[in-house]
Order: structure tokens, then C-alpha cells, then sequence
């Protein structure tokens, strides 16, 4: 009777019960979540490179004695599809051809080309981007690992 | 809960929810996000990308980039490249500069990268001489195999697939 008199005095003085919410926990799951999804997302959606190497060709003052004088296939990109392709063959004369006909040419495909070949791309310069950048995939996805953009002799890349 | 009640039988049991942890998170998310979406901005332009179709390109990987904008103007064809947030004009003058900057940054990271994004409906008369000047940007960098470029593509399909 005593103990049950003395629980009831302190819980006086302590006053009303106050009842909260703990939010911490699902702070943390919330912040778990944050940076899961911002280490999944990429905010350049759908947006994809090709890589190329661009070489200083006009800076250069030493020239390799062992270096292979590769010359290179010229693609002359000529506008509204069509592309001009020099050398010893019937090339396309349309760019949805072009992938098809360079992987023709491949030497693993009974063609005369190594894979190493120096692709150089030229669009005329009324051509638009676009249209170049069609050509550029062409050869990359007929299997080049050397493709680049060509202006007269001064650039070339190399790039897949 | 029950059990204070049953405790205090007959007292007003008071509930409050301390809301001032949430929202500090709050502000630091909003903080975040705005700081997030103002680099975004300036590394991507507002423009429309080329779109090969079958397209052989890869996805944009996380290596350290420098990302020049070539948006197209109004009438097709761009008066100016952009670094950032400082437009270079395509006379020999901004080319130059642009190359002086490009230098600068390629000289101070090795490792980093060239994303070149251009409209696709640009000439390619306005294209070859970024690609140029930055090709000549890498002269004395230490870059035997020249400046890492990256022409920037849509991929169509992966823009569909991505959530």
C-alpha cells in the first residue's frame, strides 16, 4: 500500500507522460535509399560516347622510323545518305550500306582489310553532324578499331 | 502506449511527433539536389544529339571529363562553343582561347577526358575546327596518343529502357 502511495507521488512530480515518435530510423533508411538510387541513376539518360583519340598530327616533330605508314580508308560523307568510299572496290553509295560493306572487307571476313585499319571519316563540310556521326558508327560497327575524322592530310583519330 | 496509459489512467496522455530531424534532412536534400541539378545544367546543354541508328557506341563511363557544348543556333549553325559556362566565339580568337583552357585542364589532370556534344544538325564545317583545336590542346600534355574524346550520342533504346 506504502510502495503503491510512492510510485504514484513520483510519477506526480515527473509530470505527464510525453509519447514520441522516433524518427531516426527511418531517416537512415530514407538516406540509405538517397544514396542508393543516386549511385544507380544517371542523370545523362540514354546518352552514349564514342571514344576516339586525337593526336596532334600538325604539333608533331619526331617521326617513328619503325612506324607502319597504314594508309587509310577514306569515307567521303557527301549528304542526304549517300557516301563515297575510295579504293579498289564497288563501294556503297548510301550510309545504311556502309556498315555492311566494311564488314565485308574485314581480312577475317575474306576481305582485305585488318581491323587496324585506319578509318578516316570525311564529310563534306554542308554535311551535318548528325549525318557524319551515322558514318562514324558505320565503320565502328563493322568491327574498326581505328575509326577518326579526316581533314585533308592535317587529322586523324583513332577511336571505337 | 497502452501501458502509460494504463499507468495514468485519467491524465491527458500528450503526442507530438519531433519533426525537427526530417526536417533538417529535408533542407539538406533540397540543398543537395539544387547544387545537383546546376552542374547537371552546365555540363548538358540543352540540344538535340545525333542518333545513329543500330548505334555501336558505349555508355558514358564515370572517368573525369571536360564537356564542351556545341548547341546549335537559330539558325542551325552555332555562333559559339561553350566550356562550362563561358562561351568561346569559333573565330581563330575563341578557338584560340578555347585551346589555352582546354591545355590548362588537360595539363592539371592527366586522366581526364574530352566529351565533345554537338547538335546534329550543325555543319560539319562548325565541328572540325573544335575537334581540331582540341586535338592541338593536347600538344605538350604528355599525351602520346593524343586528347581522349568522347562524341556524345542518343542511344535511343537506352533512353527508352532507362526508368
Amino acid at each position: 500500500m506504502r510502495s503503491h502511495h510512492r510510485a504514484s507521488r513520483r510519477r506526480e512530480r515527473l509530470g505527464p507522460p510525453k509519447v514520441e515518435l522516433n524518427l531516426t530510423p527511418m531517416i537512415d533508411v530514407v538516406f540509405q535509399l538517397l544514396i542508393y538510387f543516386l549511385l544507380g541513376t544517371s542523370f545523362a539518360v540514354g546518352e552514349q560516347t564514342f571514344r576516339m583519340d586525337l593526336p596532334d598530327r600538325g604539333g608533331r616533330g619526331q617521326v617513328d622510323p619503325f612506324e607502319l605508314d597504314d594508309s587509310p580508308v577514306v569515307i567521303q560523307v557527301l549528304g542526304s545518305g549517300r557516301v563515297y568510299v575510295a579504293g579498289p572496290w564497288q563501294g556503297p553509295n548510301r550510309t545504311i550500306n556502309l556498315a555492311e560493306f566494311l564488314e565485308e572487307q574485314r581480312l577475317d571476313r575474306g576481305g582485305l582489310l585488318p581491323t587496324d585499319t585506319p578509318i578516316h571519316i570525311d564529310p563534306n563540310p554542308g554535311v551535318d553532324w548528325g549525318e557524319a556521326v551515322e558514318a562514324f558508327n558505320a565503320a565502328v560497327l563493322a568491327g574498326y578499331h581505328s575509326v577518326g575524322f579526316a581533314e585533308g592530310t592535317a587529322r586523324a583519330g583513332s577511336g571505337r | 502506449m497502452s501501458a502509460l496509459s494504463r499507468l495514468d489512467a485519467g491524465r491527458p496522455v500528450r503526442t507530438g511527433a519531433n519533426l525537427t530531424p526530417m526536417i533538417d534532412m529535408t533542407f539538406l536534400l533540397v540543398v543537395f539536389f539544387v547544387l545537383v541539378s546546376r552542374i547537371t545544367a552546365v555540363e548538358q546543354v540543352p540540344m538535340e544529339l545525333p542518333v545513329p541508328t543500330d548505334p555501336a557506341s558505349n555508355p558514358a563511363d564515370e572517368t573525369a571529363r571536360i564537356v564542351v557544348n556545341l548547341a546549335a543556333g537559330e539558325l542551325a549553325n552555332p555562333r559559339s562553343v561553350t566550356l562550362d559556362q563561358t562561351a568561346y566565339g569559333l573565330d581563330p580568337d575563341g578557338l584560340r582561347n578555347l585551346e589555352i583552357e582546354l591545355r590548362r585542364r588537360l595539363t592539371n589532370s592527366p586522366e581526364v577526358q574530352v566529351n565533345l556534344r554537338a547538335d546534329r544538325r550543325i555543319d560539319y564545317a562548325f565541328v572540325a575546327p573544335v575537334i581540331d583545336t582540341i586535338a592541338r590542346s593536347g600538344r605538350g600534355t604528355g599525351r602520346p596518343d593524343g586528347v581522349r574524346v568522347n562524341l556524345v550520342v542518343m542511344n535511343e533504346h537506352e533512353r527508352g529502357a532507362t526508368p
